[in-house]
This record gives structure tokens, C-alpha cells and sequence, in this order.
């Protein structure tokens, strides 16, 4: 599903604030597999994500999602990928926080050619099942931690992405909330989805529903277990 | 599409207070800048339409460099010039009526013989049979008021320049319709005016030359100054061009202001659009990361930046239009003109400097959308990885 090739990601290449965020890092992730990245902060994790979602391009090698050389894809492409392809939890939720729920949730949809039934039937699919249907017309800016978190797994996996990538989405959460949104991963994971979560949150260690802990330290893998 | 402008205006109304003040500054100034436009060329034209109006040629005595009688009989040798259908002595000028503090203008006809008096009733109330008594005078509205004002219902008392009084009997009102060429006027046999005026029988003010050919005016006009050498003679080309000169030499400074006014403005507007609020870099962060195309960002930019300015554009100048043509331009028409106190409140033709409006349309709207989306697009172009970090 994901090959991470021989990827190095060098910041600032040639200037005196040179940064090697990530140094010959290769793994694979199976299909449906739930992968915890882990390792302390700084050590390239949100990096590598942003390298998976095309957002930006490895240094030296090549990122490959479902047979597609992701990493030499050109920007408008890159675009499309993401939206086809990618579904992204980012820490702290980033919500836009003058808009509805509702807004917010169909947000990744609003590009395509879609009519306003359609947009409020997929919308109202995910808010059901992650029980923010009532918020729907609340801004973001006036929701609940949990209500926010809820908001932004809606708002990935409105267009159905085969990929979810989660960047330290427990951050800004209680322990409640946290256990919350692991549950949500379970059931993510049994709708078939691959789930990639980078986190230093001791919550999602040695977890039976994950299939595999990477562990990254100053850019490199230290190990990959299964 | 449709999705993306529903977008651009749910994101107007969010950021509401700032794009508020940007749309009222954006559309107070180009009101202002069609407002300008409008009302001079509105001014333009009915400078133009009175021109039209005016004899071709207006011949004038000169003494010591100043405009003075001329001999009436002179309009006869000028009528025998070839090309010369008529030429008339005219008999007009100010008087001065202190007590109300402005000029009325006398204007003398032939006589108020009875084929004048029917002309005349299709253009003013006549009161009955007084037009034929003698040391009578038909007035404009402005006049009539303002003498009645003054407790003269029926007569006026004029002060000639000797110092005595002469009672002149009001015959008739001009009606209303042609108030901007009859307001202030006074319309009195030739020989009255001249008593009024204190002028001697053979004498008029300037004498007007008709022409059968237009082709002819100069010619005509250069023989009339080789047999009197004392005159100057004005033919209405030469009016036109000095009042195309002038118009020219207005507008000129207006532009030169104005296009210095609006490039200070977009310096400001550039200038706070080129630092796009971390809160709207991170939203183009966050949209990017959501599979929106750099093209999809853009135009909900564009379409922002277009229901502005467009928006302010048009609300403005369909304002200034009605400002000028429905009110009548209050305080912006007094800029432009010094109109003597008993000029009416006339109606500018409706004339729409087409041109104009245009230029200031593609001065205004192209470069706000582009100030909007230069940062924009430099936003969107970078690597937007902040918003995962
Ligand atoms: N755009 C960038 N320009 C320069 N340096 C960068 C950039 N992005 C990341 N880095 C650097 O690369 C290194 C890895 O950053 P990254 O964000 O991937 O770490 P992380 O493991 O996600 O850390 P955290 O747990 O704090 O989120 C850090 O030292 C960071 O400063
Ligand atoms: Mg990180």
C-alpha cells in the first residue's frame, strides 16, 4: 500500500541552518494496516507524514502509494492524490474556526462537482457516526475538545480515503477524550482503511489492534517490529 | 465551482468587519472618482448644447481694450457682405439690483409687436393686454420672485445710470420649462434697454452675423475686422476651442490627481494584503492539505477580490450616477461651478462619460484582484507543511 524508499528529507540544503530531518528511512505498510510511528519530538515524524501526503518532496528517494510514485507527482496531481487518496488528522485539529461543523466537515469536498444533496448526504455520513450531527451548524471555534477531535475524523474520512495519517492527535486531549479516539481507530481500521499514527503518546504503545511500531530517532529508524 | 464561490462568500462574511471597510473605502473612492467624471462631463455637455445655441459670429466693439457700444448701423454695411444672410444689432447686459444682492440680464428685443407677442405666449404667461402698453417687460421666475420678494408685484422701479427712477410694468413670467436659459432674465423692448442702460439711440452692445455657408465664418469673420479695425470678432469656433481648452486643462489636473490618489490607495491596500494573518496562511495551509488545488485556492481569492471591488464598483458608480442625474450633484456641482445666486437648480443632462468609467475600472478593480492575489498565491505555492507541524 505504502513504500517508503531510501527517503532523506533535507531542510535548508548548503545554508549554515542545514537540518536532516530524515536519513535513508525505508519501510512498507500492508493494506488495512494500523502502523504506530513513534519516537521523541524532532526526530522527523510529522516530516515523513507531509513526505507521504505529498506535501513535500523527499530530499533523495521515493515515496510509492498504491503503485504511484507520490513523491515526483506534480503539485496539481499531488492535489488530487490527497484528495482521493489521503485523509488528514493533523495535531491540534486545525479546524477552520470561523465555520460550522458542517462547513468544516465538507470543506475537502468543495473542489469537486458535487451538488449541495450530495454534499450534505456525505457530510451527514460521517457526523452519524462520529456523533456531531447535533453540532452541525455550531462554528468550530465554540466546540469541545472532543467535539473538535470528532470534527476533524469527520472531516478525513468525509471522502472515503483508503489512507488515514494522524499527527499526534491525542496532544491536546484528556486521557478520557485519548481512550475516546482510540476507539475510533478501531472502528476505522475495521471499515479496511490503512491508519498511519505519529504520536509520543504512550497510549498507543503496544496496542492489540496495531500491526507494527516504527520508531524513529534523529531521522533514522531505530527499529521495526511486527 | 459553484461550491468554491459559495466558499469565497461564506469566507467574506466571516472575515465581515475587515472586507466591510475595505468594500466602503474601495467604493467611496471610486464614487467620488465617477462622481467628478460624471458631473464634468454632464457640465460639458450643457456648455456645449448652449454653445450650440449661440450666433456664429458676435462682432463687439473694442476701446482701450475693453468691450464697449458698438453703432448699430454698422450690423447694415456688414449685412452687404457676400455670404451674410443677417446681421443684428443686440442690445443686453447686467443690472444690478442691490437690494437683493444679484444681477438679473436684460436682454432688449425689437418691439412687442403683435407677431411677437404670439412667440412669446408659448413661452411665458403673458397677463393679458399689458404686454402692449408700453415700458413693459416680460421676466423669468428667478426675476419675478425676487421682485415680489421685495413687495414689486406688478411694476419695478429700475435705477438708470443718471439716478432716476424709470417704472417698468411687469407683462408677463417665462414658464418654468426653460428656467435655465430664462431664470434671471428680463426681457424689455430695444429702446428701453437702451434707457435703462443709458445707452444713446444709434448705440447696441455687439452685433450677431448670420452666415449661409459655415465654411465662409472665417473669411467673413476677416473682412468685417478689415473694414472696422475697433472690433473683435467671436465666431463659435473660436468659443468652442477656448471652452474645449479650458474643460481639457480641468480634467487634465483632475486625472493627474486622482491617478496619484489611486496608486497611494493600492500602496495601502497592497501593503496590508501582501501580509496575509498567520490565521488566513494557515487556513491556505490547511485547504492545501485537504487535496485543494493551488488553482482551487486561488479563485476562491479571485472571487473574494471580485465581489468587492466588482461589487464596490458597481454600487458606486450606480450611486454617483444617481447622485448626479437624481439629485441634481448638491455640494459637488457648486465645486465646479461659481453660478450666479439666481441660477436654479437645473437638471445636468444625463450623459455618461462611458470612457471614463471604464478608465477607472481597470485603475481600480484588476489591480485590487491582483494586490488580493499575489500574496495569496505566494501563500499557497510554498510548501504549505506548517499547518502538520
Ligand atoms: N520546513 C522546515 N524547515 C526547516 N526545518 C524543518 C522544517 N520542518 C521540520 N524541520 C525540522 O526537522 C526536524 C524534524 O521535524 P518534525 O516536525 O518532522 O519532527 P517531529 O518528530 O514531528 O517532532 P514533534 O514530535 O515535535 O512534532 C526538526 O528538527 C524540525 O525542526
Ligand atoms: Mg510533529
Amino acid at each position: 500500500m505504502i513504500e517508503v524508499k531510501e527517503v532523506t528529507k533535507v531542510f535548508n540544503p548548503g545554508r549554515p541552518n542545514e537540518m536532516t530531518a530524515l536519513e535513508n528511512v525505508s519501510f512498507e505498510v500492508g493494506e488495512n494496516e494500523l502502523v504506530i510511528l513513534k519516537g521523541p519530538s524532532g526526530s522527523g515524524k510529522s516530516t515523513l507524514l507531509s513526505l507521504i501526503a505529498a506535501l513535500q518532496k523527499p530530499t533523495f528517494g521515493e515515496v510509492i502509494v498504491r503503485g504511484e510514485r507520490v513523491s515526483k507527482l506534480p503539485e496539481d496531481f499531488a492535489a488530487l492524490y490527497r484528495r482521493h487518496t489521503i485523509g488528514f488528522i493533523f495535531q491540534k485539529f486545525n479546524l477552520i474556526p470561523t465555520l460550522s461543523v458542517f462547513e468544516n466537515i465538507i470543506t475537502p469536498l468543495m473542489p469537486e462537482k458535487l451538488d449541495e444533496k450530495e454534499l450534505r448526504a456525505r457530510a451527514e455520513r460521517v457526523m452519524e457516526e462520529f456523533s456531531i450531527a447535533h453540532k452541525a451548524n455550531e462554528l468550530a471555534k465554540n466546540l469541545s475538545g472532543g467535539e473538535q477531535q470528532r470534527t476533524a475524523i469527520a472531516r478525513a474520512l468525509v471522502n472515503d480515503p483508503p489512507i488515514i495519517l494522524a499527527d499526534e492527535p491525542t496532544a491536546n486531549l484528556d486521557a478520557k477524550l485519548s481512550k475516546a479516539f482510540l476507539e475510533y481507530v478501531h472502528r476505522i481500521k475495521e471499515e479496511g482503511k490503512t491508519i498511519l499514527i505519529a504520536t509520543h503518546d504512550p497510549l498507543f504503545f503496544d496496542l492489540d489492534i496495531a500491526d507494527r511500531e516504527i520508531e524513529l530517532h534523529n531521522g533514522k529508524i531505530v527499529n521495526s517490529e511486527d | 465551482m459553484k461550491n468554491l464561490f459559495a466558499f469565497a462568500l461564506s469566507s467574506l462574511t466571516r472575515r465581515g468587519g475587515k472586507n466591510f471597510f475595505i468594500f466602503t473605502i474601495f467604493a467611496l473612492m471610486i464614487f467620488i472618482l465617477a462622481g467628478i467624471f460624471t458631473i464634468t462631463h454632464a457640465l460639458k455637455a450643457e456648455m456645449f448644447a448652449t454653445l450650440e445655441a449661440l450666433p456664429e459670429i458676435t462682432v463687439q466693439r473694442i476701446v482701450a481694450g475693453r468691450q464697449t457700444d458698438i453703432d448699430a448701423e454698422r450690423a447694415e454695411r456688414i449685412a452687404e457682405i457676400p455670404g451674410v444672410t443677417d446681421a443684428m444689432p443686440r442690445v443686453w447686459g447686467y443690472y444690478y439690483f442691490a437690494k437683493a444682492g444679484v444681477n438679473f440680464s436684460i436682454v432688449g428685443v425689437e418691439a412687442f409687436g403683435t407677431s411677437y407677442k404670439s412667440s412669446l405666449e408659448s413661452v411665458a404667461d403673458l397677463f393679458g393686454e399689458k404686454l402692449m402698453e408700453g415700458d413693459t417687460m416680460v421676466v423669468g421666475p428667478g426675476v419675478a420672485e425676487t421682485l415680489a420678494r421685495n413687495f414689486f408685484k406688478d411694476y419695478f422701479y429700475f435705477v438708470k445710470p443718471d439716478g432716476s427712477l424709470k417704472k417698468v410694468t411687469i407683462a408677463g413670467i417665462f414658464k418654468p420649462e426653460t428656467t435655465l436659459e430664462s431664470n434671471d432674465i428680463v426681457v424689455v423692448e430695444q429702446g428701453l434697454a437702451r434707457e435703462l442702460f443709458g445707452m444713446s439711440e444709434e448705440a447696441a452692445t455687439d452685433i450677431v452675423v448670420k452666415v449661409a455657408n459655415d465654411e465662409e465664418i472665417p473669411t467673413i469673420a476677416r473682412k468685417i475686422r478689415e473694414i472696422y479695425p475697433d472690433t473683435r470678432v467671436v465666431t463659435k469656433e473660436d468659443l468652442r476651442i477656448s471652452y474645449q481648452n479650458v474643460f481639457d486643462y480641468k480634467s487634465g489636473i483632475f486625472l493627474a490627481l486622482f491617478i496619484i490618489a489611486i496608486f497611494t490607495f493600492f500602496i495601502i491596500i497592497y501593503d496590508k494584503a501582501s501580509g496575509l494573518s498567520s490565521e488566513e496562511k494557515r487556513e491556505i495551509g490547511i485547504l492545501k492539505a485537504l487535496g485543494w488545488k493551488i488553482g482551487d485556492i486561488l479563485k476562491v481569492k479571485l472571487f473574494e477580490a471580485l465581489v468587492i471591488s466588482l461589487g464596490a464598483y458597481l454600487l458606486a458608480v450606480t450611486l454617483a450616477v444617481g447622485y448626479v442625474f437624481g439629485l441634481n450633484a448638491p455640494l459637488m456641482r457648486d465645486l465646479f461651478m461659481g453660478y450666479s445666486v439666481l441660477k436654479p437648480p437645473f437638471e445636468l443632462p444625463f450623459t455618461l462619460d462611458v470612457g471614463t468609467l471604464a478608465l477607472i475600472f481597470f485603475t481600480t478593480v484588476p489591480v485590487y484582484i491582483a494586490a488580493t492575489l499575489i500574496p495569496s498565491w505566494k501563500a499557497a505555492t510554498l510548501e504549505a507543511d506548517e499547518v502538520i507541524r
